[in-house]
């Protein structure tokens, strides 16, 4: 099953990078490849506006779709086996609040700084998405342990919080008032990638946190039991669960830099993944990562190319697939479904 | 040197709801845990199993202290088939035994054949070979508790605590239950603790009995010593009447309520 | 016959109410006037408004351009020119709604209003003050509407000598460039993302100035005043010219380095050559008089041999980061 979803990965990508506003020839694409990748010495059929398009727009864009995906959707793994809950996504734990604050005083402040090519915005916006997250942990912690559901409702409350500060910071500053339009757009989730560079920054932290959270694929099997009986199996519960909001923590808050607040991929790729692969999180998690990858290559594929030259925020369509995945779940939940 | 060994424990949440236990538990020996609701019965199982630190006295398995030792370490020696526990959707019986081998696997290359030699050991020993490849969520409720037995035997223990293992089972399964349980302690020299409320269960099961009340071990040693009517109806608030079973020379236990339960003529006048 | 003439006329105006252009329907200089605004709603005025609080700062600077700077007793909080325009008080924010407490308290006989929400309004107006709600769309729009404002303060003159400077100064760029090649041009309106540049539409100023200096704009197959585009469909359409209006915001302004700069750019025409302009963005986009320059200066970075300079125009001014 891991190699179909590899396969249907590698075609997504290739599909997505043949289409686009821009209409390519895929001739031309596989000769301007060969030339860069190959050293091949093609003769150009193409414009030289086309070989920009595609190497310096397109690909990093379908490149980072593949890698916010694979984020999203293994941040998404890793919170459900931690909070037994399925309606938990990678946001859940205060991180959509922390993002969008932190975004937000990026808008407001006019640093003039970039980090490996990340403009304030995303940089802080990551920050922010990580101080949430252990604002959460730190609010539901007591007596050296974090009971799940105070980890839940803490989330809860702490992202509500935030997104009603950055509602309120809206009001208050002219700033922001002149970039409503940006500001929601990139709420509302897109990727953005304009130089290697920060795409190479973020796939390093996301494989890192992706292989951390692997390693601990035994724990979180165990964890689906329960804590208790986790701990009976030999668990360090509490420890194993402060490495596994850290490592969610940083797969959203990369994913929430390069693409901003990217809804819905995170809750239902686990979901489907689960029932193609089983809950075993040994083959949930890279199963889940390619199925996140080859579904948000392809929903930002449409966002690119369904109303040209128009850019669609990809969160909007990611919430049309997702949205009535969420109902039919829910549905399914009255019927005593169990994680 | 017993097997396990608890000493003036005194356990609880926030306040204390065992006081000052001493219980030991020999190899190949089932200790059953009798008492009324609340009276600590799961606390005690908890202190036993490391998961509950004493906050007083201390806990001791074959001469360590549980204290000291990783979760791993007691998790190699100590398993628990506890009551009620959520069940994830989707597990194989297979895979569910292989959950008791988490202190076993390795982090990188997960499973040896060590491990799925125990797993089938496991699925064998508690007679779920036909039920190995299908999903526990199928299961009924006899079959899913022989699943959690086999995985807490797949995690080689020495010292097994039970916790109402036959509570939700018909009287078919009850009995084959614990009859797995008692077997495969003389087999395999495990040591059971078992926190049970059928007092006949207990008498026909058990090779000790430690009866507990309001956090205190009231009454330990053989059924014969511990199910007699006055500790009883002291202990549950219920008048009994004991006698000797007709096959087994057990304790017989006999409720005699009192209010509007039913009477039939005896026919001895 | 005159009377059934302005009947007619009353009809014909009131038929045209839906295109949206604010008028006044009465002989010029006579009151009362009746004026049915861009909303829909009229409103008859006995006299020149004295107290006159206005909610957008195109609206403000028509005021000023017409001589009743002095009747405002408050403006929105972003009116600040002309430069008389930032010492007025109180300065109210619009966003997300004005305080109406405020604005009754300050007895105005008039609110000038771009495009509030009609409860707010509704609210103002059974106060018994009237509100006028004033969005031109385009430039004929905004000529109309100084006019309009002109016989509503009693100075219907200097309306006209403001309007007639307009459309003559419209003219005069549109008979240049008549027969000229029509360049392609990219505005670009913020491109905090710049893969996904937001920019000028057909509709709208910026769209229409383009159109109307003597330039191809090549998004004019869009549907609206603006949108996201993909930086793909950019280097696409591959523009002559690139007019940035988004050198003076106050987020992620843009220079023309920086857009030469961006991947995959450098082989635009415009890039090319250099053809990148920073302009500033209030003169091609707020509805008062100080459109027409807008006008002229894109008409003469379009058409440099065509139509001048014009040196009234302000010089951009820098962005943030380059006044560190």
């Amino acid at each position: 099953m891991l190699g179909v979803l590899a396969v249907v990965l590698a075609g997504s990508l290739l599909f997505a990078a043949a289409f686009g506003a821009v209409a390519l020839r895929p001739d031309d694409l596989l000769r301007m490849t060969a030339n860069h990748l190959l050293g091949a010495h093609f003769a150009a059929t193409w414009r030289p506006q086309d070989e920009a398009i595609f190497f310096a727009i397109r690909l990093p864009r379908v490149a980072g779709a593949a890698v916010v995906g694979a984020a999203l959707a293994s941040a998404g793994v890793l919170f459900q086996g931690l909070l037994r809950n399925p309606l938990a996504d990678p946001y859940a734990l205060g991180v959509s609040g922390g993002a969008a604050l932190g975004g937000a005083l990026g808008f407001l402040l006019s640093l003039s700084f970039t980090f490996l090519g990340f403009s304030p915005v995303p940089v802080l916006a990551f920050v922010g998405a990580l101080l949430a997250m252990s604002l959460v942990y730190a609010l539901a912690r007591s007596g050296g342990r974090a009971p799940i559901v105070t980890l839940l409702l803490a989330g809860f409350a702490v992202s509500a919080i935030m997104g009603y500060a950055v509602s309120f910071l809206l009001i208050l500053n002219d700033r922001l008032q002149l970039n409503l339009p940006r500001v929601y757009g990139w709420l509302l989730g897109g990727i953005s990638v304009t130089q290697w560079s920060q795409l190479v920054l973020a796939m390093v932290m996301i494989a890192a946190a992706m292989a951390g959270g692997w390693l601990l694929r035994h724990s979180l099997d165990a964890l689906s039991l329960g804590e208790e009986s986790a701990q009976q199996l030999g668990v360090a519960v509490e420890s194993d669960k402060r490495i596994v909001i850290l490592l969610g923590s940083i797969l959203t808050g990369a994913a929430v830099a390069l693409g901003g607040l990217i809804g819905f991929v995170g809750l239902f790729a686990p979901h489907v993944t689960r029932v193609l692969v089983g809950p075993r999180h040994g083959l949930l998690l890279p199963a889940a990562a390619l199925l996140g990858a080859a579904f948000l290559v392809l929903a930002d594929l449409l966002a690119r190319s369904i109303l040209p030259p128009t850019e669609i925020p990809v969160g909007i369509l990611t919430a049309f697939v997702g949205g009535p995945f969420f109902l039919w779940l829910l549905r399914r939940e009255r019927r005593d479904y169990r994680l | 040197m017993s097997r396990l060994d608890l000493r003036a424990v005194s356990a609880g949440y926030v306040q204390p709801v065992l006081h000052d236990i001493s219980l030991a538990a020999e190899a190949g020996e089932v200790v059953a845990l009798i008492g009324p609701n609340g009276a600590g019965k799961s606390t005690l199982l908890r202190v036993a199993a490391g998961v509950l630190r004493p906050l007083s006295g201390q806990a001791w398995i074959d001469g360590v202290d549980l204290a000291a030792l990783s979760p791993k370490q007691r998790a190699q020696r100590i398993a628990v088939v506890p009551q009620d526990a959520p069940l994830p959707t989707g597990l194989f019986v297979r895979e569910m035994v292989g959950l008791g081998r988490t202190p076993y696997v390795r982090t990188l290359f997960g499973a040896s054949a060590k491990d799925r030699a125990a797993v089938e050991w496991a699925i064998s020993v508690a007679g779920i070979e036909p039920l190995a490849d299908r999903f526990v969520d199928e299961l009924s409720g006899g079959e899913r508790q022989r699943v959690i037995l086999a995985r807490a035997l797949a995690q080689q223990p020495q010292l097994l605590l039970l916790d109402e293992p036959t509570a939700n089972l018909d009287l078919h399964h009850q009995v084959a239950m614990l009859e797995l349980v008692r077997g495969l302690t003389r087999e395999q020299d495990l040591t059971v603790l078992a926190a049970v409320h059928d007092l006949q269960l207990a008498a026909l099961y058990c090779d000790r009995a430690a009866l507990l009340h309001e956090g205190r071990l009231v009454s330990c040693g053989a059924p014969e010593a511990v199910l007699t009517a006055p500790l009883l109806e002291r202990t549950f608030g219920q008048r009994v009447v004991l006698s000797a079973h007709p096959t087994h020379g057990v304790p017989l236990v006999a409720l005699v309520p009192n209010g509007n339960a039913r009477r039939v003529p005896s026919r001895e006048t | 016959m005159l009377s059934a003439l302005s009947r007619s006329l009353a009809v014909l105006t009131l038929a045209l109410a839906p295109l949206g252009h604010a008028h006044a329907q009465s002989n010029p200089g006579d009151f009362p006037l009746t004026i049915t605004d861009d909303g829909g709603t009229t409103t008859t005025f006995a006299a020149p408004p004295q107290r006159v609080i206005s909610l957008n700062p195109g609206l403000t600077e028509i005021t000023f351009a017409l001589g009743h700077g002095d009747a405002l007793v408050a403006v929105d909080s972003y009116s600040d020119y002309p430069p008389e325009a930032k010492d007025i008080q109180p300065r109210l924010n619009t966003y997300p709604d004005p305080s109406i407490e405020t604005i009754v308290s300050l007895h105005p006989d008039l609110v000038l209003s771009l495009a509030d929400r009609d409860e707010d309004l509704a609210l103002i107006r059974q106060q018994g003050i009237p509100v006028l709600k004033l969005f031109p769309k385009n430039f004929d729009a905004a000529v109309q509407t100084i006019r309009t404002l002109g016989q509503l303060y009693g100075s219907p003159d200097a309306g006209d000598a403001v309007a007639t400077d307009m459309t003559t100064r419209r003219d005069a760029v549109l008979a240049a460039v008549a027969d000229a090649p029509r360049p392609r041009v990219y505005e670009e309106l913020d491109a905090s993302e710049p893969d996904k540049p937001f920019v000028a539409g057909p509709n709208g100023f910026y769209g229409q100035l383009i159109d109307l200096a003597g330039g191809t704009n090549i998004f004019g197959d869009l549907p609206g005043d603006s949108a996201q585009v993909g930086a793909e469909s950019v280097i696409q359409r591959d523009p002559e010219v690139i007019i940035l209006t988004d050198a003076d915001l106050p987020f992620n302004p843009q220079t023309p380095d920086m857009v030469a700069a961006r991947p995959g750019w450098s082989t635009i025409t415009a890039v090319r050559n250099s053809a990148i302009y920073a302009v500033p963005g209030e003169l091609y986009s707020t509805p008062g008089p100080r459109l027409v320059e807008g006008l002229e200066d894109l008409a003469h970075l379009l058409h440099p041999d065509l139509v001048p300079a014009n040196t009234a125009v302000q010089p951009v001014r820098m962005p943030l980061v380059a006044l560190r």
